[in-house]
């Protein structure tokens, strides 16, 4: 027969009792302590038992030491930043009348707040998940998103750090999953934040993902590996224990409640998957993580690639192959370069041939060390027809403004895998409603555009670039003329007004504010763009006082128009 | 050229030479000053038609280039080329315009080889431009040296049709294009690969046989010396055997004629010495006696490119070789040496006669403002900078003088309200107390003469003469960087860096540049408040101080600190600040008249 025993929860209540189970007083005095599985066994000699109940008394002890440590962490850990909130709002309140004072407590204070903010979820987790109250989704998502965002959430603390931080994923085949990304994600930030934080500055952390399908499952596997201050075999083994933290004097600072790992580990059990920690002091650690996932092998449609050129800049070997792989595989045609010297080459000698490229990714990293906005902005103003791509592992809404103002008309988030690959790039087609190759003008079918341009050819020129995007041109000479025909058409009739400057009658200015002035109900609204030869920065400046929203240098930029173009 | 062509350089080198305030320095001080407001209202009269002048003419024409004949097309073109004639670049803003708008023209025409032609002509023109911005750290100028360097990279790519091409002069400025790319990357491996690839193609017998007519040798030369100027890069230890090749070739290429002459240049020589220096050749020991005697023999009054080097640009590495060497400065004859040649420099610069002023002195006088060494035993930079500032920009020394006035009286406003008002600076809070108020004073003297100093670039003379374009204006904004960047090495004025730095961010952090300063970061933040203050007002240009207030208060915590607003609500303090802003200014042209009197009569 074997063991007898019995299973409380935290209040003490019997979950279970397994037959042959004997009540005792050792019984009622563990049931005092909470969470603790019991076992008796009803065949065992008294002495044995008493043996067994030391050894339950020790570990319950060692529960509530671990207990105590984990109170006191936790009010130094929330007292440090409720000091500076406290502390903070005194001072803002003191220097209430001095605005930047304020808000220099007021971003103080929302840091602690975060920083609480946190302390307290990762208690409400595990709370969460010791009561069995935490319920995981199942949703479809994207591997390359979830890396992307990992990315984006651990760089900055690596770079803080001056760690190298490498991501390597090779040889994805399966990229859309079901199960819980946001908890998935967390599993993964919590590890890797780890290692940067255990790492001393100017360290390596690399986190590795590979794949491994089984019937319908696929499993994910993430290795997480840093060359840290590693931790002792002791410390390895209580590792997903809650409330343990690395008790060393090099991160004496680091904060944490100490919860991560047994969150971690919880997690990971709850999606089914597996976690282990391999660990040596002073030889780094190594964490791995295996979870199994329904998954699903829809390609998106790349036939329209087939045939395509695609010129991709990009100086990282690793991505350079998967780019050429992929783009191979899709019977596409890829020129691989390593800069925009060598883009512009290629533009030109396509040029030449009377050839185009369909679109151009503009890669992570550049040979010559070039910002990739930069080239963007270069491409752009040289080959306005050409849509860009941007390929990088940046936060795409930090740099999304200036992106799409240097011609940027697509983004595809690092890593990046077949299929996420496929869908950037006929993202960027799709939006050219062109046939590919063809010029990248917005489609403004059903829109109206007002011309007022008193030079002839001007005009023709002007109108010959607009008509590329279907919208109807209505002309005007003068601004008075412009004034009129603005007024006469009702509002909303235009949804852009391109004024010339220096014309007769009435100049642009005067034509502006007046149109700004009409009380017609789009008259604040209504784009008005300056179209002038006239480049100093004070006219500029007037151009703006005169309620224009932005400028377009003559002879007419087409590069300049385009941009205006695309945000109607 | 049309008559508005011809009359627009005449006024920007009428300007140019006005605006040397070493002008007939010689007369008594009444007759010079009386020259002297006359030439500034002059120049403010140029500026004035000159800014007219494309606007009426310019800007229209660029504005129907489309229907412009070649006949005007050329007259363009013409007027171009007088404005950025290599030796004293007189408008390379008006330049840069001229060949933007001809590019855009040719693109749309499809024009190939005028397409080629102007983004040379551009790409040479924002080269120049970008003198303005020189000085300033690489990175805050990066998209201005990308942009130079794509244009020539536009250009360069056509090489690929460089056969079929078959006109020599367009095929000439591709091969300029590839060869100027380097002048356009700061990383020496890239500029050696660059200058690389233009000397493979130039010695190669195929291409000279495809277009005999170009002139080859003069291109190999351009090169060579071009690549000779990457020697310091010898010395890193980065380079692969096959760069270090080219860099010793190009070296000894462009040193053998000289050699050959019998009579080497310093230009030439230095060059050499120091590839010999770098590669290991020689010591510091004897490279540093090399280079004392190569100043020694350099007369101070030789006002020519050598004179530039010997007395100049020589002495500047000198002490940037002593700052990488301190060792040798414990030899106080070096220490003596490094004061003297500095002090020749001094003199050479300041005496440089007006007629020879060019590109070469500009770009020396560029070199000084960033490349001194301060030490013990050499003249201070504070006082060099004043005197090339004075000779060079004394509109701008002049400005200085007055915010000065303005600021002592602000700071002085403020101590009477709060003693402890600059205590978040450190040396003020470390002063004893019955001296305060004399540091507070003699470092707003400082700030108040400096916080402009990254001006010293784009305020040369000849972009003085007309309103600022567009790029220009974006170029002008990098001036609080500049000066944040040059005062920050220099003991003297580090100090004052930040008040550079900050002195056009507004109070609030949300309006204003650059947007990186952080004015709760700054210990010198309350002296940076107070600048910004005299700086706006000053830029107001009135003498009357009560009609600046509503707008002034209505800017309260927004552009201006309230903390230093607040003391202008005392009557004492508005007094006292309308009579500074309306005092006599003649004492501080009589300053500039003795000084540079000195250097005359010497």
């Amino acid at each position: 027969m074997g063991k007898a025993y019995a299973v409380i929860d935290t209040s003490g209540k019997i979950l279970y009792e397994s037959p042959g189970f004997v009540r005792s007083n050792a019984y009622e005095a563990a049931q005092m302590s909470q969470g603790t599985a019991l076992y008796i066994s009803g065949e065992d000699s008294l002495s044995q038992e008493n043996e067994r109940l030391k050894e339950q008394l020790k570990q319950a002890e060692a529960a509530n030491s671990a207990k105590e440590t984990f109170l006191s962490n936790m009010s130094h850990d929330i007292r440090t930043p409720m000091n500076a909130i406290v502390g903070m709002t005194t001072l803002a309140q003191k220097h209430i009348d001095e605005k930047v004072r304020v808000a220099d407590a007021l971003n103080k204070i929302e840091t602690a707040s975060s920083h609480l903010l946190s302390l307290i979820s990762d208690v409400l987790d595990t709370s969460r998940l010791n009561a069995g109250r935490m319920k995981l989704a199942s949703e479809r998502f994207s591997l390359s998103d979830l890396l992307h965002d990992i990315t984006i959430i651990v760089r900055p603390l690596a770079d803080q750090k001056h760690h190298a931080w490498q991501l390597i994923a090779n040889d994805i085949e399966v990229e859309s999953f079901y199960g819980d990304p946001l908890r998935l994600r967390q599993v993964i930030v919590n590890i890797v934040n780890n290692a940067i934080k255990y790492t001393e500055d100017g360290g390596r952390v690399t986190l590795q993902v590979s794949e491994k399908t089984d019937g319908n499952l696929c499993h994910l596997i993430f290795v997480c590996q840093d060359n840290g201050i590693g931790m002792s075999q002791e410390f390895v083994q209580r590792i997903f224990e809650p409330f343990e933290r690395v008790n060393n004097s090099t991160v004496s600072r680091i904060e944490g409640t100490g919860l991560g790992m047994s969150i971690v580990k919880k997690l990971v059990d709850a999606m089914g998957g597996e976690v282990s920690v391999e660990s040596a002091l002073g030889a780094g650690t190594t964490v791995t993580v295996s979870v199994p996932l329904v998954y699903e092998r829809l390609q998106p449609n790349a036939s329209r690639l087939r045939g395509s050129q695609i010129l991709i800049i990009e100086a990282d070997e690793k991505l350079r192959l998967l780019y050429e792989r992929y783009l191979k595989d899709l019977e596409a045609k890829p020129m691989l370069v390593a800069n925009a010297t060598e883009a512009l080459s290629a533009l030109t000698e396509a040029g030449y041939r009377g050839e185009t490229f369909a679109l151009a990714v503009i890669g992570q990293k550049q040979s010559d060390g070039s910002r990739a906005l930069d080239v963007a902005a270069y491409l752009h103003h040289a080959y306005p027809q050409l849509p860009l791509l941007l390929a990088n592992e940046e936060n795409w809404e930090r740099i999304e403004y200036e992106a799409n103002r240097c011609g940027v008309r697509g983004f595809l988030a690092l890593p990046f895998f077949r299929k996420s690959l496929i869908t950037g790039l006929i993202s960027v087609m799709d939006e050219n409603h062109e046939s590919l190759g063809g010029p990248a003008m917005p489609d403004l079918t059903g829109r109206h555009i007002l011309l007022v341009e008193d030079n002839l050819i001007n005009t023709e020129i002007a109108r010959e670039i607009l008509s590329m995007t279907n919208a109807e041109i209505d002309t005007a000479e003068n601004g008075q003329q412009a004034l009129d025909r603005y007024t006469a058409s009702g509002a909303g009739y235009y949804q852009l007004i391109l004024m010339d400057i220096q014309m007769p009658i009435m100049d642009g200015y005067t034509a502006a504010r007046a149109i700004r002035a009409s009380g017609q109900a789009d008259a604040l609204q209504i784009p008005i763009y300056a179209m002038t030869a006239n480049t100093f920065a004070e006219d500029i400046a007037r151009a703006a006082a005169a309620g224009m929203n932005g400028h377009i240098a003559k002879p007419i930029d087409i590069q300049a128009l385009m941009q205006v173009l695309r945000t109607l | 050229m049309l008559p508005y062509q011809e009359e627009y350089i005449r006024n920007v080198s009428e300007a140019v030479e006005l605006s040397d305030y070493a002008r007939d320095v010689q007369t008594s001080f009444e007759q010079w000053y009386e020259d002297r407001v006359r030439a500034n209202a002059r120049i403010a009269e140029l500026k004035q038609r000159n800014t007219q002048l494309l606007n009426e003419n310019l800007f229209p024409t660029l504005d129907a280039l489309h229907s412009a004949s070649q006949q005007t097309l050329d007259e363009l073109n013409a007027f171009a080329d007088a404005l950025l004639d290599w030796k004293i670049n007189l408008d390379p803003g008006v330049y840069v315009i001229i060949h933007d708008a001809l590019l855009s023209l040719y693109r749309v025409r499809h024009d190939r080889n005028a397409i080629i032609r102007e983004l040379y002509k551009l790409g040479m023109g924002l080269y120049y431009q970008r003198r303005a911005i020189m000085g300033i750290k690489f990175d805050t100028a990066r998209s201005f040296y990308f942009e130079n360097e794509m244009v020539f990279a536009e250009a360069a790519s056509y090489f690929r049709h460089f056969e079929e091409i078959g006109d020599e002069e367009t095929q000439g400025y591709i091969l300029r294009s590839i060869a100027n790319i380097a002048l356009c990357v700061r990383d020496h491996k890239r500029k050696i690969a660059a200058s690389g690839k233009a000397l493979q193609i130039i010695r190669d017998p195929h291409y000279r046989e495809i277009a005999p007519g170009l002139p080859w040798d003069r291109y190999l030369r351009s090169v060579h010396q071009q690549m000779s100027a990457n020697r310091s890069s010898l010395s890193r230890g980065n380079l692969t055997q096959e760069e270090l090749s080219l860099v010793l070739d190009s070296c000894y290429e462009v040193f053998k004629p000289e050699q050959l002459s019998g009579n080497p240049s310093v230009r030439w020589l230095w060059p050499y010495y120091e590839m010999e220096y770098n590669c290991g050749y020689v010591d510091i020991s004897t490279t540093l006696s090399r280079m004392e005697k190569l100043i020694e023999d350099t007369p101070w009054d030789q006002y020519d490119i050598s004179g530039l080097y010997g007395c100049g640009q020589l002495p500047l590495r000198y002490g940037e070789l002593l700052r990488q060497h301190p060792e040798f400065l414990e030899d106080h004859e070096r220490r003596v040496f490094l004061s003297h040649a500095y002090e020749k420099m001094e003199r050479h610069l300041m005496t440089y006669p007006r007629e020879k002023l060019s590109e070469t002195f500009y770009f020396t006088i560029s070199l000084v403002f960033t490349d001194y060494f301060e030490t013990d035993g050499v003249p201070p930079y504070r006082d060099l900078a004043l005197h090339l500032i004075m000779r060079l920009h004394g509109d701008l020394y002049i400005r200085a003088c007055r915010a000065k006035v303005l600021l002592q009286c602000l700071c002085k406003a403020l101590l009477r309200t709060d003693p402890a008002f600059f205590d978040d600076i450190p040396f003020i809070h470390q002063a004893a107390p019955e001296e305060k108020k004399s540091v507070v004073l003699d470092y707003a003297q400082d700030c108040a003469l400096f916080y402009d100093h990254g001006l010293r670039q784009t305020s040369l003379p000849q972009v003085r003469t007309r309103d600022l374009f567009q790029n220009e204006y974006r170029m002008y904004q990098l001036h609080p960087l500049a000066g944040r960047d040059t005062l920050s090495r220099y003991s003297s004025l580090c100090r004052c860096a930040d008040v550079a730095w900050g002195h056009h961010r507004a109070y609030n952090g949300i309006q204003g540049y650059p947007d990186d300063y952080e004015r709760t970061s700054s210990p010198y933040r309350q002296m940076t408040d107070a600048v910004a203050l005299v700086s706006w007002i000053i830029e107001r240009n009135t003498n009357d101080f009560s009609a600046l207030l509503p707008e002034i208060f209505a800017q309260e915590g927004k552009l201006f600190s309230p903390l230093v607003t607040a003391c202008l609500n005392d009557t004492r303090t508005l007094e006292e600040l309308q009579a500074a802003l309306t005092a006599d200014d003649t004492s501080y042209y009589r300053e500039i008249w003795e000084n540079l009197c000195q250097w005359y009569n010497e």
